[in-house]
């Protein structure tokens, strides 16, 4: 990878200090639609990007996949440059960094007729309780490589590897239409026992959906969340607040509440992209600072921001290690791999006591309200009533808003034994109150 | 060799049944400022090409930014193709007949956002935010200003050779407003086929926006459930791209026995005032283009005339298997993926009320304007508001917290009861679906008034 290097030193000559990030992947899948094999695909893509810090400290950035522009990327970050932003930072220095398993040779063997097989079982397993669902699959390999190096001396490559299996069943009765979906990604590869894991899921889901019963609403139900139903409703909002480019703009609303306790105290939230084998494991970021465990949320005290370079640098302190980027764009503070430590409460019981509730699965339309400020709101697109400790049926027209910090501080349970989202976060299932739930009659 | 020639080439011979090359070049220039300053300035360029074949009906699909070798990658594809069609028995290409083309289109341009100078986009997006932290109470300001060019060379085995450009310019422009850890904001998004002037003349939005947000932090959350709302013609182009957009898109429908028989043609969903259209035949808006990823050329088609079901969206594949005419939707974000029926250019037509006739038979009720997002699943879907506004006996009154609204396709649409006549346009939004964002798309639509809406607290 020789051109790395020339590109580098053709940007240090004409600017100063420059950074060269690059990355190659090759991508397969098998898709199954309408329970059939419908397609199967493979992808194959590279590119490269120059960064540089101009004379005047200004940032220049550019990109590219194609071979013969490579070289042009030269002049346009200087052109760039000059009207840039202001760089908060200088290019680290080389230091070691953690190994970090996310690697594995036995994702490039998986064959085409393997991931047939895996989503041919997995169909055939809905539709033998299920024949009149319509079932989705997607099975996935790929396999990448990048490589960051600067002019302060970092030469730093990782290597990733992934798999994933994706399935959706859609049962349509009168004018009811169910869908519900679940999936898995890790840096190994997927196995049979993986998928029968996804698969019971989603029959346990679908057993659960058979009748659809009329929801309560108001503010002071007991509103109980499943790892998923969490993930999408309290980590977005909940995480904008950390992120270091809200945090330097001033936009987050943490921004005079580090150390302060604002959650529930059985609430501790951390990122770890060290997590051996897991979709975005690394030992390094993006911008070659050493990568390491964050404590967002201990105890229900808030810990401090994940930061880029650059956010790091315009609120005075140090990067974090969370700058990610794709090829094609500058590095922003990101999470990875997501940890939400479990409470005292088996899963089990995580029901128990619950005369009327409501249990919320899947959403539909989260993220479009104010979450900078924490809200959220979302129709279920999968959601239960609890009656009496029990799941009694499945709600429609339904409608979840409220504050993340204030419903994660009116928490009743936490489940004992957190459990995977689609291979990026572990959550435990979480019972509170605080959530405002509305209702067509 | 020309793309012309290196597709032909490796078309000759190919052994599927059916076989469809793309080149595509691309570039893009993006602006964002994040609070005070000019966070990012981005230029990307990209080339990249894919092959998709269908052998039996099973379709292979590959992308690749490396184009050498274009005949190798053909045969790769219809070898998956094979492999995957060995073990689905029985099944047969089935592709809607379309008349081969060969052309080539210039890119719709009213003033060519390439040709001005980045230095002045940079002026004007400062203007702007200075706009927005020239009102007291703003502490952040979110400013995106994007335009790209994208040219493609498409080559299918039934004689079909085209090339096209389009260019489009989009920006979005928010402005934060902060009290203790109540953080509210209000924006708006627009955009353009080939034409810069949409993000000229903007200092009254940007204002308006300014104030707008800091206002929040005073408005009262409405308390959820069901309500008589009032949707304004951008929401309402939302709307109708959510609530009937997507299942008027026959990739949902055609191996799906169940959503036939509840979308068939000529059933009804509401009153006669329903007339509901796409295409991207209607020149100049950001869905508009002349052949689709497929080759085929666009059209314009009536979904709902009268209330009825009348038609929906196809590509070739879809419209064969369901029997009914091809309309030119299938799309492609970029050559990473495969065409897939999407939208174009989505609108409710035009009532013969006027928006005073809406607001007159509302004693209590919400004036909703403005779009955050939305999402569909089937018959349900959601969508929220950058602006909510109480009504009470037929006046506009004070803003309240912005609001989600969500509804289901055979209920909500029979809830619409009046349309006035006073259609707009809005085009600064994207739209999602199998991973392929932000599609451009416009959506248009008079301002309608819907009865018992579900809407979400705030």
């Amino acid at each position: 990878m020789n051109s790395y290097e020339r590109l580098l030193d053709r940007a240090k000559a004409a600017h100063g200090s420059a950074e060269v990030f690059g990355v190659t992947s090759e991508r397969r899948h098998v898709e199954f639609e309408a329970n059939r094999p419908k397609n199967i695909g493979q992808s194959q893509s590279s590119g490269i990007a120059l960064r540089v810090i101009n004379p005047n400290g200004r940032i220049g950035f550019s990109s590219t996949n194609d071979a013969d522009k490579i070289d042009d990327l030269v002049d346009r970050v200087g052109a760039l440059a000059e009207y840039g932003a202001e760089a908060a930072f200088e290019f680290p220095n080389a230091t070691d960094y953690s190994a970090v398993d996310s690697f594995d040779h036995s994702v490039a063997d998986l064959s085409d007729d393997e991931m047939l097989d895996f989503g041919r079982t997995a169909v055939d397993a809905i539709l033998s309780e299920y024949p009149e669902a319509l079932c989705s699959v997607d099975v996935n390999k790929s396999s990448g490589e990048q490589r960051l190096i600067n002019s302060s001396g970092v030469d730093a490559s990782q290597r990733q590897t992934n798999s994933g299996f994706f399935m959706g069943v859609e049962l349509i009765r009168g004018t009811d239409m169910l869908s519900i979906w679940d999936g898995i990604v890790t840096a190994k590869p997927i196995n049979q026992q993986d998928v029968n894991n996804i698969v019971a899921k989603l029959l346990r889901r679908l057993n659960d959906s058979q009748n659809i019963v009329e929801s309560p609403s108001g503010k002071d139900l007991p509103v109980v969340f499943s790892p998923s139903g969490f993930t999408g409703t309290f980590l977005p909002p909940l995480l904008s607040g950390f992120n270091g480019k809200n945090v330097a703009t001033g936009s987050s609303p943490l921004i005079d509440k580090w150390g302060e306790k604002m959650l529930d105290e059985r609430i501790s939230i951390c990122d770890n992209p060290l997590h051996p084998m897991t979709p975005q494991a690394h030992g390094v970021d993006d911008e070659g600072v050493p990568s390491r465990r964050l404590d967002l949320v201990r105890n229900g005290t808030i810990g401090g921001p994940f930061h880029d370079l650059q956010t790091a640098g315009e609120t005075g302190t140090t990067s974090t290690g969370c700058g990610l980027r794709g090829v094609a764009t500058t590095p922003s503070p990101s999470t990875s791999y997501v940890m939400m430590a479990g409470g005292e409460t088996p899963n089990s019981e995580i029901f128990d006591g619950v005369k009327q509730g409501v249990l919320v699965e899947q959403l539909l339309g989260a993220g479009q309200g104010n979450e900078l400020g924490g809200d959220f709101r979302a129709n279920l697109s999968l959601g239960f009533l609890i009656e009496n400790g029990e799941i009694v049926g499945r709600v429609k027209n339904t409608m979840i808003s409220g504050n993340v910090y204030e419903a994660l501080n009116n928490v009743e349970l936490i489940g004992s034994d957190p459990e995977p989202v689609f291979g990026t976060r572990v959550v435990p299932w979480v019972r509170t109150r605080g959530v405002e739930v509305a209702t067509a009659s | 060799m020309s793309y012309r020639a290196q597709i032909e080439d490796a078309l000759v011979g190919h052994a599927a049944d059916y076989c469809e090359i793309r080149i595509e070049e691309s570039d893009s220039t993006r602006l964002t400022y994040r609070g005070r300053t000019l966070d990012d300035i981005n230029m990307t360029s990209a080339k990249g090409g894919a092959v998709r074949v269908c052998v039996n009906g099973s379709w292979g699909f590959a992308s690749f930014n490396e184009l050498a070798d274009l005949k190798s990658r053909v045969g790769d594809a219809v070898e998956q193709a094979r492999s995957l069609a060995s073990g689905n028995k029985g099944e047969t290409t089935m592709l809607a007949e379309v008349e081969p083309h060969v052309d080539i289109v210039d890119p719709h341009i009213v003033k060519d956002p390439r040709e001005i100078p980045l230095k002045e986009k940079i002026r004007l997006a400062d203007h702007y935010n200075d706009i927005v932290w020239s009102e007291p109470g703003i502490v952040s300001s979110d400013i995106i200003y994007g335009d790209n060019s994208r040219k493609v060379a498409f080559g299918n085995s039934d004689g079909t050779y085209v090339e096209q450009e389009v260019v489009h310019a989009i920006s979005r422009i928010s402005a934060q407003a902060r009290e203790g850890s109540d953080v509210q904001q209000a924006g708006f998004s627009i955009g353009a086929l080939g034409d810069y002037g949409v993000f000229e003349d903007l200092d009254d939005d940007v204002a308006e926006a300014a104030q707008r947000a800091v206002g929040l932090l005073k408005a009262e959350p409405l308390t959820g459930g069901q309500r008589t709302v009032i949707l304004d013609p951008i929401l309402a182009g939302v709307f109708v791209h959510e609530a009937f957009g997507h299942l008027s898109e026959a990739d949902n429908v055609y191996e799906n026995e169940k959503l036939k028989e509840l979308m068939y043609m000529g059933r009804n969903f509401g009153g006669k005032h329903l007339n509901f259209t796409d295409g991207a035949a209607t020149p100049g808006m950001r869905g508009s283009y002349k052949y689709d990823d497929e080759g085929t050329a666009a059209t314009v088609t009536p979904l709902v005339r009268e209330g009825v079901l009348v038609g929906r969206l196809h590509s070739r594949e879809t419209a064969a298997k369901t029997d009914e005419a091809p309309t030119g939707n299938a799309r492609a974000i970029s050559y990473r993926f495969p065409p897939i029926v999407r939208m174009t250019n989505t609108f409710i037509e035009n009532g013969d009320a006027t928006f005073d006739d809406l607001l007159e038979g509302v004693d209590e009720g919400v004036y909703v304007k403005n779009w955050y997002g939305g999402m569909t699943q089937h018959e349900m879907f959601t969508f929220s508001s950058g602006e909510a506004y109480m009504i009470r006996n037929g006046e506009v009154q004070e803003a309240v917290r912005p609001v989600m609204l969500s509804g289901n396709l055979f209920e909500t649409l029979e809830n619409v009861d009046a349309i006035a006549n006073d259609r707009e346009v809005n085009q600064g939004g994207g739209c999602g679906k199998g991973g392929q964002i932000p599609l451009p798309v416009a959506n248009g639509s008079p301002h309608i008034r819907i009865r018992n809406c579900l809407i979400s607290g705030a």
